[in-house]
């Protein structure tokens, strides 16, 4: 074959693209082999980063379900403490409601003033609007200081009679149960003692429509303070006024 | 930092010594009245941040001088609640009427009384 002969020189150029064809696929596929393993290599780090992702949620999961715990003990300790400050200033009122009563007692010695703070003391302290002060003389009880009463269908009640009467004569207190229906509309009667000796009577009638028909525990503590410190403010006022008569009576007595 | 001013206006001085007892621990300046025209002549005069008034009260009662302090240019936006024995609907009602920004009924729960001040006055 000569080198003119157009099929040798055919199959050299034939030969010769093949060469470069191969080449070129082999560059090609140098290539891909790298880009193939660069991915492989990103798809493990992606992955490798997705694990560490995974953990870090979980992490973040615990740690959530923790601080959800912490508040719900804080949101439950909050209440706790909300709960303990109404009654702590439920205490101080009351305490307050005590120390007014006892203060607002022994602050005059004028007989009729004192009676007038009684009545304000009930009014206002407890809540009744209809209130009456009896005084325990010569076996009788008569009304000494009242409000929204009927003065002349109290003015005088013998010992012994009814609650008010007996609450005088054996100096144990009246109450009605709460929500009992008294016809004279009664709710308790106290004793006011000198000396052991009863010598005036409160008597609570209607409570003011806010209380419900009922005394409450705050009040029971007043009432209790009123029997007492009543007493000796009535006596103080009684042995300024007129010093032969209560003390004296009480030592009769 | 200004304390605020709460005027009290009630005739009973027990209502009053309960009402100081419980406004006292809030850091409160505390000025009293005896009825109501001297709660109005306090109140224009001082300037009171808030005024407890009493209804059942000499001279001019609770009603009436919530009443005349609304008519009042410099207690015309005083807020005032009402104290009211009595805690029925219509006796809440004429107070509103009068002006009141709120009530409250004896005997006074400590509580509900330093809660009300406290909103009214923004503590």
């Amino acid at each position: 074959m000569s080198e003119s002969d157009p099929l040798e020189s055919y199959v050299r150029k034939v030969q010769a693209d093949t060469h470069r064809y191969v080449h070129d696929l082999l560059g090609e596929n140098e290539k891909l082999r790298v880009a193939a393993a660069t991915l492989q290599s990103e798809k493990a780090r992606l992955q490798e980063e997705i694990l560490t992702t995974h953990e870090k949620l979980d992490r973040h999961r615990i740690e959530e379900l923790k601080l959800e715990r912490r508040l719900a003990e804080i949101a439950a300790e909050n209440r706790r403490f909300s709960e303990e400050y109404v009654l702590v200033e439920q205490q101080n009122s009351n305490l307050a409601n005590l120390y007014v009563a006892s203060a607002r007692l022994h602050s005059t010695l004028d007989r009729h003033e004192v009676l007038a703070v009684i009545i304000d003391i009930i009014e206002f302290l407890v809540g009744c609007e209809q209130i009456g002060v009896f005084e325990a003389k010569d076996g009788k009880l008569r009304l000494a200081a009242s409000k929204g009463l009927d003065e002349r269908r109290y003015a005088v009640i013998p010992m012994g009679e009814g609650p008010i009467g007996r609450t005088a004569l054996t100096g144990q207190p009246y109450l009605t149960a709460a929500g009992s229906d008294d016809e004279e509309g009664l709710t308790a009667c106290i004793p006011v003692k000198f000396r052991d000796a009863v010598h005036h009577v409160i008597t609570l009638f209607r409570l003011l429509p806010q209380k419900s028909g009922r005394l409450e525990p705050v009040d029971h503590d007043l009432l209790n303070l009123l029997a007492a410190e009543a007493g000796t403010a009535l006596a103080a006022a009684s042995l300024l006024s007129q010093p032969d008569s209560l003390v004296l009576q009480g030592e009769e007595r | 930092m200004v304390r605020k001013k709460i005027l009290l206006v009630d005739d009973s001085e027990t209502s009053l010594l309960m009402s100081r007892m419980i406004l006292s621990k809030a850091n409160y300046d505390i000025l009293v009245a005896k009825d109501g025209a001297d709660g109005l002549e306090r109140a224009v005069a001082e300037r009171p941040d808030l005024v407890l008034l009493d209804v059942v009260m000499p001279k001019m009662n609770g009603f009436e001088a919530c009443t005349a302090m609304r008519a009042r240019r410099e207690t015309e936006t005083i807020p005032i609640i009402m104290v009211t024995t009595r805690g029925e609907g219509t006796s809440v009602e004429t107070g509103f009427k009068a002006g009141a920004t709120d009530y409250i009924t004896k005997p006074v729960n400590g509580l509900e009384l330093l809660t009300k001040v406290r909103n009214i006055l923004g503590d």
